[in-house]
């Protein structure tokens, strides 16, 4: 990797557009803006908000890559973007610029979570994706705290105060959300009911993540990772140790920012 | 207060159908062979002749998403649910795991155990034509008979005689007949059973030594035949469906605001699992079986007359309102089955000229109570409108 030159990486997301700014093993700056309708747009504001972070003038960038499913719509000339890489390429490499002695990434998106095994130089061994009915981790995520009336962070809290253990259906997030409700109807706390909620998101990337071999150390990425909540239950479902990288919902934007010019 | 004999086997069958590998495990201490039976189509008959008892692997309800890297997703929650206790080892003391070529989930979950339970040479999948009514359909069935329990005498190390056999059918005709004796009660205006619990004895045959169930169920009929009901008679509803093992619904059904009394369930864990008889006595016993088993009331999955395209079970149903009069049909079915809600479009019109109303509640691993309840609440409003408050 280039030591010299200040590298970007963007990670277009479905729900959240992540820039970050590298130079070689130190992240300068990072910032996130909604996706929203326009992911142009979104792009050109975290960037914009990460170089303010890093206090890096926009001349200074010494190489522009982009990651994540919006990657070819964020691709406009005012961006001046160079390179575009897979999403699973840029987590290997974040995950593996974060934490050197990981050998499997699972992220958690807001749309899509996939697992990810790579070698000690980040080159891709395994991959696997959720399948359709498993779409929207992230979106439910949210959606649930708004249908307990509590903060994205709050919900976490909530559910880690559950005491008792009751179950949703776990076919897919509407069928789940709807569950919730009724659990609630039928008088359960509503601290158990969000950990039942939330337990349907674990008990879905571990279902995933399971059919591949987990080489440690296996870390987890992407926004969801921060809800320790679901990070209590991983490990148990996953029958693995389980580590959150710093700055988990960075990992892809990282990665590409460290892949300009092959990463050498 | 001394609790009465009916309450006390009551709740003995419950407690095996709430724990059924605990049940089986027992069995399994005290030395005996036992067989896990994923469908209704096994002939428990030759594994009984065989020394071995026979349980049946039904849903242990527990909302999981493992099973989803194993089997397909949009099959049904009961697949699922049967692969998941076998993934997570509930019935690893199994001496044996069979099954018959029935419906392609339950076929799924078979494999699973079989490729990643651990059940790789203690299994049999019992060949099952596709279609029973058509003339070769029992001399395969025959033939496939015998194949098993060739396999049975190989595994068992004995062999397995007719008046083996014989003695077996004896014992099962005897659990079927006492079940539909025990169905028949309630047929009365005020049941002296509630429906749920009629059914959770019905279950907890399906996990229990057949010897031992109908010692347990003769003094409980005993002591039924001669009680009364219990207050005023409740709406009559039946309900028909597939694997309908979650007790839980049924008990919400009949644990609604109005009165219900649940008077017949038409299922392959109840009804469709021992409304038939095996012919006794007969020289060739293999081919009674065939004939009992093509006699019952035929699974959606098997159900098709080759040219006319009927479904004989629509008589038995039709046979059944007609007998136990319900004012209304609850269709129950696992979500993502596709032969039962077929057979749905082919009843209503049925139920129809009958002036029987019908609902439908699909079954998952979880249950969602208040939408159940706010449904079937509708429905018994429809049934028998509630006078409104002044």
């Amino acid at each position: 990797m280039n030591k010299e030159k200040i590298l970007a990486g963007i990670d277009a997301g479905h729900i959240r557009t992540k820039a970050v700014l590298v130079k070689g093993q130190e992240v300068l700056g990072y910032a996130s803006a909604a996706t929203g309708l326009d992911a142009a747009g979104a792009a050109e504001k975290a960037l914009n908000q990460a170089l303010a972070a890093a206090r890096v003038p926009r001349g200074e960038l010494g190489g522009l890559v982009v990651t994540g499913i919006f990657k070819d719509v964020v691709k406009v000339p005012e961006l001046a973007i160079e390179k575009t890489i897979p999403e699973y390429m840029a987590d290997a490499k974040g995950a593996l610029f974060l934490n050197k002695n990981s050998r499997t990434v699972i992220d958690i998106g807001g749309n899509v979570h996939k697992a990810v095994h790579y070698d000690k130089d980040g080159n891709l061994l395994d991959v696997i994706q959720n399948d359709k009915c498993a779409d929207g981790l992230g979106i439910y995520y949210t959606t649930i705290a708004k249908t307990l009336g509590v903060s994205e962070e709050e919900l976490s809290e909530l559910a880690l105060k559950s005491k008792k253990s009751v179950a949703v259906a776990i076919q897919c997030g509407l069928c789940a959300e709807s569950e919730a409700i009724d659990l609630m109807c039928q008088g359960v706390d509503v601290a158990d009911a969000a950990d039942a909620a939330l337990r349907f998101i674990v008990e879905r990337v571990a279902a995933m993540a399971s059919t591949m071999p987990l080489e440690p150390e296996v870390v987890v990425a992407g926004g969801l990772a921060k809800s320790k909540a679901l990070m209590k239950h991983l490990p148990v479902l996953l029958k693995h140790d389980v580590s959150v990288l710093s700055l988990p919902e960075y990992v892809g934007a990282i990665g590409a920012a460290i892949s300009y010019e092959g990463g050498k | 207060m001394a609790k009465k004999g009916s309450e006390t086997i009551i709740e003995r069958f419950r407690s095996i159908t709430e724990n059924p590998q605990g049940y089986a495990k027992s069995l399994h201490e005290k030395g005996k062979l036992v067989a896990g039976y994923m469908c209704t189509h096994v002939p428990e008959e030759i594994l009984y002749a065989a020394g071995i008892v026979p349980v049946r692997i039904l849903s242990s309800h527990v909302s999981q998403a493992m099973t989803r890297s194993y089997i397909h997703e949009t099959y049904c929650s009961f697949s699922h649910d049967c692969a998941y206790q076998g993934l997570v080892g509930n019935y690893d003391f199994l001496d044996l795991i069979t099954t018959s070529s029935s419906c392609i989930h339950m076929g799924e979950a078979f494999n699973v155990w079989v490729r990643f339970a651990g059940f790789e040479g203690k299994h049999y999948l019992i060949s099952y034509p596709h279609i029973i009514e058509t003339k070769p359909a029992a001399s395969f069935m025959e033939q496939s008979y015998e194949e098993f329990r060739k396999f049975l005498e190989a595994f068992t190390k004995k062999p397995i005689t007719d008046e083996d056999i014989e003695k077996a059918i004896k014992v099962y005709n005897h659990t079927r007949g006492l079940l539909k004796r025990l169905w028949q009660l309630l047929r009365r205006e005020n049941p002296p059973i509630t429906g749920t619990d009629a059914a959770t004895a019905t279950l907890a045959s399906q996990f229990m030594d057949k010897q031992e169930f109908n010692k347990l169920l003769e003094k409980l009929l005993k002591e039924l035949e001669a009680a009364q009901g219990k207050g005023a008679p409740g709406v009559r509803l039946m309900v028909s469906g597939g694997a309908c093992d979650d007790m839980a619904a049924l008990n919400l059904i009949e644990d609604l605001d109005q009165k219900v009394n649940l008077v017949f369930l038409d299922s392959c864990t109840a009804a469709r699992y021992f409304w038939f008889e095996i012919p006794e006595g007969r020289a060739d016993k293999l081919a009674a079986i065939a004939e009992g088993y093509i006699s019952r009331i035929p699974c959606p999955t098997k159900d098709n007359v080759p040219g006319t395209g009927e479904k004989k079970r629509l008589r038995f149903v039709q046979q059944f309102i007609e007998e136990f009069k319900p004012e209304g049909v609850v269709f129950m079915y696992q979500r993502f089955c596709s032969p039962q809600p077929h057979d749905f479009m082919a009843l209503k019109p049925i139920l129809a000229k009958l002036g029987v109303p019908s609902t439908d509640l699909e079954l998952d691993t979880t249950l969602p109570v208040n939408q159940f309840r706010t449904q079937l609440e509708a429905f018994l409003e429809i049934l028998k409108p509630v006078v409104p408050l002044e």
